[in-house]
């Protein structure tokens, strides 16, 4: 029993022996330990969902908590001012912005450097010295780079560290408590520096420390470096979708244009397609339409009647009846703005069969094809009732504008003939929940100009809302 | 245990701090801003309870690391109790138990802390 006891204990020491021999004591084990579980721990940091400001706090928090220092900072470099500015830091007075512009021997110092280095032994240049001149270059991806240098300058000039820079930079690196620095770049670009206080624990750092240091700041420099392509990429978006927004607004403004010169050729029909256009948006939002059905709904409106820019202004202007030949001309507008607008390709889908069709009827009787209701599109059959019912409530050359309420009776009376009745009924629904102040932004009303009476037009409503004969035959 | 909380006790100028959840992420910072806010009001005597929080890594460490060094520059003191063996190790190599001693329990540190006084 005892001399068990005894080979047991002998080969635990022989075993501990070993360890120490191989510089690997009970601390030291647990150390290493402690340093993967932290990689491991950094890995999981920097490929998690956070944002870059706290991923970039994260890892600096890690990386002090394994190298034990209360006090870090992490600077983020941008190539395009050569400004160092310190976005993240611990155990530092945080009031106080920290920021600094490097000069080219800076930055040819922190691109050749050794991955980590002491600040502490700043130095004035020698006289003369110009490191690597004109080596430091903007890269095509806008980040600075360095090229042209032979491998042996480059072990020269890590040799000579950085001296420079950490003596023209003693007070934003002593501001920052700086022990040591490790420059975060990737391949041959300067994405930022980390800067670690002095060791908590006391003493100085050893070789293993910088070894830490150096892998974690690797990982570091990953992440700001895609950090700043990430926000290079939103810049590009943004610059983008500001652009795209310009156009979109000369686009729309263009049509506007447009609209105004058809409306032009008659005082009586000034502002009539802005009309059309909001009544048709109108009534396709109550039908539930989406988004981009609705600005179609609103082209389309504009640009209903762009074939009346050939017919003669004097046929439109007429008060007396017009002749067989005036008709023909009218009844031309729509397959003219159906040529005009078959040659734009529009975001909203085709415009110009909206145009075509905008006088057909549901039953069959209009112009210019005598199509029917279900061979017609729903932006038609919006179309088709917006323009007309601006024609009913506004003054022509050959008539006074009616009222509302007549207006109402007059849909009805032709809905299932002329209009179809969903679009009709949706027009009403507008029209009641306008007047009752159920719509807080209301588009048809405001358009009328005209004072009536809501009583009375709401009874109008409640009246047209039964059945009617063509009704119980939708088209 | 995820969720981390921090509640705290007052014994005469001793401010008890009791942590909950793992020390593991900027959730601890929590820890951070009460200690100032106990320096503010004067108390420079921490004893900090980690029984219900078995898990700290480095960014627990670091956190720790500064309470005491914030603690220590105020002139006062940080004392760890109910610390896990292998915690115990972590404290040891990264300096921490040098600052800041580590106890067995709440009641030994809070005698050490008035025997001191």
């Amino acid at each position: 029993m005892r001399s068990g006891m005894y080979r047991v204990k002998h080969r635990f020491s022989l075993k501990r022996t070993e360890r120490e021999r191989l510089g690997m004591g009970k601390y030291n084990l647990q150390r290493i330990l402690y340093v993967f579980s932290s990689l491991n721990d950094l890995g999981r940091v920097i490929t998690s969902n956070g944002s870059v400001d706290d991923i970039t706090k994260s890892a600096l928090y890690l990386i002090l908590g394994t190298i034990s220092s209360s006090e870090g900072a992490v600077f983020h470099y941008e190539p395009s001012s050569c400004a160092m500015e310190n976005i993240v830091r611990k155990g530092l007075d945080g009031t106080t912005p920290l920021s600094f512009t490097l000069s080219d021997g800076d930055l040819n110092e922190l691109l050749l450097a050794s991955q980590v280095f002491e600040t502490g032994s700043g130095q004035e240049p020698l006289q003369g010295f110009t490191p690597l001149q004109r080596e430091v270059r903007t890269l095509g991806d806008g980040m600075v780079g360095i090229s042209n240098i032979r491998p042996s300058e480059k072990l020269d000039h890590a040799e000579r560290g950085v001296t420079g820079f950490t003596f023209r930079h003693r007070e934003h690196l002593k501001a920052v408590k700086a022990a040591l620095a490790a420059p975060l770049r990737v391949g041959d670009k300067l994405v930022g520096l980390l800067t670690v206080g002095k060791r908590f624990s006391g003493g100085e750092y050893g070789g293993e420390d910088r070894e830490i240091l150096s892998m974690m700041s690797q990982q570091l420099s990953v992440v700001m470096y895609n950090q700043q392509l990430f926000s290079r990429l939103q810049r590009k978006v943004e610059e983008n979708r500001k652009l795209y927004e310009n156009l979109k607004q000369i686009y729309h403004d263009t049509i506007q244009a447009f609209a105004v010169a058809i409306d032009a050729k008659d005082d009586y029909t000034q502002g009539h397609s802005a009309r059309v256009a909001q009544y048709a948006m109108a009534i396709g939002q109550e039908l539930g339409l989406p988004g981009d059905e609705l600005e179609g709904l609103r082209f389309a409106g504009l640009l209903h009647d762009i074939g009346k820019i050939t017919v003669d202004s004097s046929i439109i202007r007429k008060k007396s009846s017009l002749n067989e030949q005036e008709i023909m001309q009218i009844h031309r507008h729509p397959s003219v703005g159906y040529d005009i607008l078959s040659h734009i390709k529009f975001p909203w889908g085709d415009l110009s069969k909206l145009a075509l069709h905008h006088h057909e009827k549901v039953d069959g009787h209009g112009y210019p094809d005598g199509i029917e209701g279900k061979d017609l599109v729903l932006g038609v059959r919006i179309i088709t009732l917006a323009d007309s019912f601006d024609a009913m409530t506004s003054d022509r050359p050959y008539r006074k504008q009616i009222s509302l309420g007549e207006t109402i009776e007059e849909i009805r009376r032709c809905m299932g003939t002329h209009f179809d009745v969903e679009v009709c009924r949706a027009l009403f629904r507008v029209l009641e929940k306008e007047l009752t102040g159920e719509i807080a932004d209301p588009k048809v009303i405001p358009c009328l100009n005209r004072l009536f009476d809501t009583p009375y037009v709401l009874q109008v409503l409640k009246a047209a809302d039964g059945p009617c004969e063509a009704a119980r035959h939708p088209v | 245990m995820g969720h981390f909380q921090v509640d705290i006790q007052f014994a005469d100028d001793v401010a008890i701090f009791k942590t909950s959840g793992y020390i593991n992420d900027l959730g601890g910072e929590k820890i951070e801003k009460q200690c100032e806010d106990v320096l503010r009001e004067g108390y420079r005597k921490v004893i900090i309870n980690l029984s219900d929080s078995p898990i700290i890594n480095s960014i627990g460490i670091s956190i720790l690391i500064g309470i005491v060094d914030r603690i220590n520059k105020a002139e006062g003191n940080v004392f760890f109790t109910n610390v896990t063996n292998s915690n115990s190790r972590v404290f040891d190599f990264m300096g921490l138990s040098k600052y800041a001693p580590i106890f067995r329990t709440v009641e030994d540190a809070v005698r050490h802390v008035s025997g001191q006084a």
